[in-house]
């Protein structure tokens, strides 16, 4: 049933994906959409409230496990924790109030996710490393800053379908920054590290957004003429080649520059961030074949060419005999998660330290240890909730550049995640991609929360315009049909 | 393209299935295959990290006990208030070497371990953990008298019960202290690892127990065995009476072999063992056969591990018989306890206290009794014999031989103690090349029913040494000492 605030959200979905049954371009069904009113939604409020709510929900269990990791740690209530508990809350409180006023409809349930993501993640920094927990604080302040920033600044996602090639340049600029000398950094093999005064950071982080708007802003204009045939080659028709020219420039730009920085991660990220946004514009499987191909290609060139990433590979299949080595950091990974078990060590129990790197690379070990399967269980959930939410964002968005931008964020994100969580469990080799929100590292926690403003501005307009009067008017038909039918 | 958009959801959230179901192998399968991993170090900093019972001397010297370091990476340190004193029985809890000594065999006592439910209150308390505490059979006095009497040469000193096997002293030089190599700091173990197994001037490393895991030539107190073979396997040989000599020709060869000091002596045993008359015994050795003394020897424990409650006591060793069929001469050695026989400390006294007891060789043992930390006694070393070498009126005969070494003027441990310790001893002398003896002498005291059996070993001592002018002084201190504290 629709109601309450849902009631847009999921109704609005269930309409064009319904029409989509026939397919008409999304172009026209935007058209016929009127532009976002200035006014907000009548649920406007009730989504704010329930944001609200969770917020002090996460606040709440993010103050518990902070007390619970003092407590387990050194058997007495954190000193710090009025101010704690008055920091967190404050910090939701200002990106609240900045949803309340910039984007009063966006979706209710981001916020608080990523707010429970990175309370706990700074919880288990503060736990194993002080001095990194209070940089991590200052760079949660300028996450949300960023976060503010980007909703101030995106008032239309069309803003950013708009400075398509500006974005693109940006991108491909941060990308290369490590490898301007004095300003590059080489750190465990990878160069990808800026060094700019006292502050060091991945640009590639802020580089992998500015890629995918570019990409969903191409594809979403170019999609028709990516997804016919126009070139008759003998009796097959074939895609035009003019089309593909810049888009295979910008992605072997990307390839290029990232197999030169020895950033296996992101150069996968990317790629399968640029398959997927293929095919959701052009409804192609040959794309996702061709894509596989590539991919195979890619590793296979990549595990000759790269002893790291060979060295990867290998470790992945087999860790055992390399224990003492190469397998070191995963191997003790895999330990600290078996020692957790099912309910953990406790906050502050165990010995999450023994694992190298534990705080950017190994922090999802650490809760495997400490929280045990039901915590790691509860991230994996968070992040399903958040692509979950995301993907649902990309079908209510108005326009076929904002569903291709959300859809894409999504993608980065979830993958990004699920790369990093899969390669501690041994699912896929080791990438050195950060946990979102979670792991230490300024550079990747503002740039999600761009990230998720972005995903925000676009869920505001996708229930904003859903939730005029003209579209309740609309969807009354198909809301009978639903009701008709047998669910 | 909202279509695609949910089976590209789909397709991540098929992706964080199988994520959730490696979890469950991960965390719930393997979980305990992982925890328990050999090179999964919180194994080790568990162990490390719980308190470790005590281990103390017969009169309640703490001698092992683990403290709260709260500083420390791990929850407790363990720490040997008496340093390098015990450390040859005690042992030391390495992080990286592991352990030894009563640390590595009582280890099952030692450790935290759950206490079984016996009242009503233990059935309710979640942590019932408890450790236990070994009481050893050593003295501190004792075993700080004898690290006196050393006075820092190389040598040990092992004081036993005869008739329990007790060990109540057992002191060797060179020693090591512990505590370094129980340090959560590893360099500081490592470095102390290899300061510890470097040989110091004589060639034994600081880890080297020479009262158990080191054999030497034991020289003229191996006459005990060489005699009591003669009571024991061939008792007309007792009544033969040998010539005089102050040398004889070894047979196959054109060697010889002298006295010390080229004495003249000579007649039957009982005669021939207060001087420790060499040419009399190589004789009897050669008149016994290699089998007989080899049989004798194999009695009494050589060539075998002697079965002390500690790891790693050495076999003393006696040449096989066939290794004398074409080589007599070496027989005539080995009757003197020279050639190819090594003993350890622990072996010699092994040797006089089955001598001292009747015949009956009991298990050296170091554990006296284990109490949990509530007090009650969980277990007491139970004496138990371990040979019976001789019968009961061979050791009479040897050990009335033994006395008159003391009281017999021309005894080699004559005047050596006060009369009123009523003790019996072998002197040894052990010629080790040309320029050096080992210099030995075992003892038990009181001779009419003997309490304590004590054997001092000091090698490579200047040439004119012997047992007596060496181990003498050392061996009445420690025989007055042990005799007055049973």
């Amino acid at each position: 049933m629709c109601q309450g605030y849902r009631h847009g959200d999921r109704c609005a979905a269930q309409a064009p994906v319904e029409s989509l049954a026939v397919e008409p371009p999304l172009a026209q069904v935007a058209k016929a959409v009127p532009s976002p009113s200035a006014q907000p939604s009548p649920l406007a409020r009730h989504r704010r409230r329930t944001e609200l709510g969770l917020l002090v929900l996460s606040s709440l269990l993010v103050a518990a496990a902070y007390i619970l990791a003092s407590v387990g740690k050194s058997s007495r209530i954190p000193t710090n924790l009025v101010p704690f508990l008055c920091i967190v809350i404050g910090l939701g409180l200002v990106v609240h109030l900045a949803n309340r006023l910039l984007a009063p409809d966006s979706h209710p349930v981001l916020l608080p996710v990523v707010a429970l993501l990175n309370g706990l993640g700074y919880v288990m920094i503060a736990r194993l490393d002080p001095h990194e927990a209070r940089l991590q604080a200052g760079w949660t302040a300028v996450g949300a800053i960023a976060y503010v920033v980007t909703l101030l600044l995106v008032r239309r996602s069309r803003d950013l379908d708009r400075y398509r090639y500006l974005l693109l340049l940006g991108g491909i600029g941060l990308l290369m920054l490590p490898m301007v000398p004095h300003v590059g950094e080489d750190i465990n093999g990878a160069r990808l590290w800026i060094h700019v005064g006292p502050i060091t950071g991945q640009p590639v982080e802020l580089a992998k957004l500015a890629l995918c708007i570019f990409f969903a802003s191409y594809f979403a204009e170019k999609r028709e003429m990516l997804s016919m045939a126009t070139v008759r080659i003998g009796n097959r028709l074939f895609l035009q080649p003019r089309a593909l020219g810049p888009l295979f420039l910008v992605w072997g730009l990307t390839m290029l520059v990232l197999a030169a920085e020895h950033d296996v991660g992101f150069a996968l990220l990317i790629f399968v961030l640029f398959i997927s946004l293929l095919w959701l514009s052009t409804g192609r499987i040959a794309w996702i074949l061709i894509g596989l191909g590539l991919f195979a290609l890619g590793t296979f060139v990549g595990s000759h060419l790269f002893s790291q990433v060979n060295e990867r590979i290998t470790i992945w299949l087999d860790p055992w005999p390399y224990v003492n080595n190469a397998s070191y950091q995963l191997v003790q990974g895999l330990y600290a998660m078996g020692t957790g078990g099912l309910i953990g060590t406790g906050l502050g129990l165990g010995h999450p330290s023994f694992v190298p790197a534990v705080t950017t690379d190994f922090i999802f070990a650490a809760f495997g240890e400490e929280m045990g399967l039901l915590g790691t269980t509860i991230i994996v959930a968070a992040f399903l909730l958040l692509v979950g939410t995301g993907f649902r964002i990309a079908q209510t968005a108005r326009s076929d550049f904002a569903k291709l931008a959300a859809a894409g964020l999504t993608v980065v994100l979830g993958l990004q995640a699920l790369f990093i969580m899969a390669g501690i469990v041994r699912l896929l080799p080791l990438t050195g991609l950060t946990l979102p929100f979670m792991a230490y590292g300024g550079s990747s926690l503002v740039a999600n929360y761009i990230l998720v403003a972005i995903l925000a501005r676009i869920s505001d307009e996708g229930a904003r315009s859903a939730t005029t009067p003209e579209a309740m008017a609309r969807q009354i038909p198909a809301m009978a049909s639903g009701q008709a039918g047998p669910g | 393209m909202d279509r695609r958009i949910r089976w590209l959801g789909v397709v991540l959230l098929l992706c964080f299935v199988v994520l959730f179901v490696q979890l469950n192998n991960i965390q719930i399968l393997k979980a305990s295959s992982y925890a328990n991993a050999p090179g999964n170090p919180r194994v080790v900093y568990e162990r490390y990290s719980q308190p470790r019972g005590v281990i103390e001397s017969s009169d309640g010297q703490i001698l092992a006990e683990s403290v709260p370091s709260p500083h420390g990476i791990y929850r407790y340190q363990r720490v040997y208030p008496t340093g390098s004193l015990f450390s040859q029985v005690v042992g030391y809890l390495s992080y990286i070497y592991g352990a030894s000594g009563v640390e590595a065999s009582y280890n099952r006592y030692l450790v935290a371990h759950t206490r079984p439910v016996r009242t009503i209150s233990d059935l309710l308390l979640s942590n019932r953990t408890e450790t236990d505490t070994v009481t050893l059979t050593l003295s501190t006095r004792l075993q700080t008298l004898a690290q006196k009497e050393l006075a820092g040469r190389v040598g040990s000193v092992v004081v036993i019960d005869p008739a329990t096997g007790a060990i109540r002293a057992m002191y060797s030089n060179p020693s090591f202290d512990p505590n370094p190599l129980a340090s959560q700091d590893t360099n500081t173990e490592r470095l102390a690892w290899l300061a510890d197994n470097t040989p110091d001037s004589e060639g034994v490393p600081p880890l080297l127990a020479l009262a158990y895991q080191r054999s030497f030539p034991p020289g003229s107190t191996f006459k005990m065995v060489t005699s009591s073979a003669v009571y024991q396997r061939d008792p007309s040989l007792a009544d033969k009476s040998y010539p005089v000599y102050t040398q004889i020709p070894l047979p196959d060869t054109n060697l010889t072999l002298h006295n010390y000091a080229y004495e003249a002596c000579g007649g039957d045993i009982a005669q021939l063992l207060p001087p420790s008359c060499d040419t009399g015994f190589a004789l009897i050795g050669l008149d016994l056969g290699a089998s007989r003394l080899a049989a004798q020897a194999r009695a009494f424990g050589f060539d075998q591990v002697p079965p002390l409650d500690i790891p790693g006591a050495a076999a003393s060793t006696f040449p096989p018989v066939s290794s004398f069929a074409q080589n007599l001469p070496f027989l005539a050695y080995s009757a003197i306890g020279q050639g190819d026989v090594s003993a350890t400390a622990l072996q010699m006294a092994l040797v006089a206290s089955a001598i001292a007891n009747g015949g009956l060789m009991m298990k050296p043992h170091v554990m006296k009794e284990i109490r949990s930390s509530q007090g009650s006694l969980v277990k007491t070393y139970q004496p138990t014999p371990w040979l019976k070498p001789i019968s009961a009126s061979t050791a009479a005969s040897v050990a009335k031989l033994m006395r008159t070494v003391v009281t017999h003027p021309n005894g080699t441990a004559y005047g050596l103690f006060p009369a009123s310790l009523d003790a019996a001893a072998k002197t040894g002398t052990a010629q080790t090349g040309t320029h050096h003896t080992d210099d030995w002498l075992a003892a038990f005291a009181p001779y009419t029913s003997p309490k304590v059996v004590v054997v001092v070993v000091v090698p490579d001592q200047s040439p004119n040494a012997t047992g007596n002018s060496v181990a003498g002084p050392i061996i009445s201190t420690m025989l007055q000492a042990a005799v007055e504290g049973s």
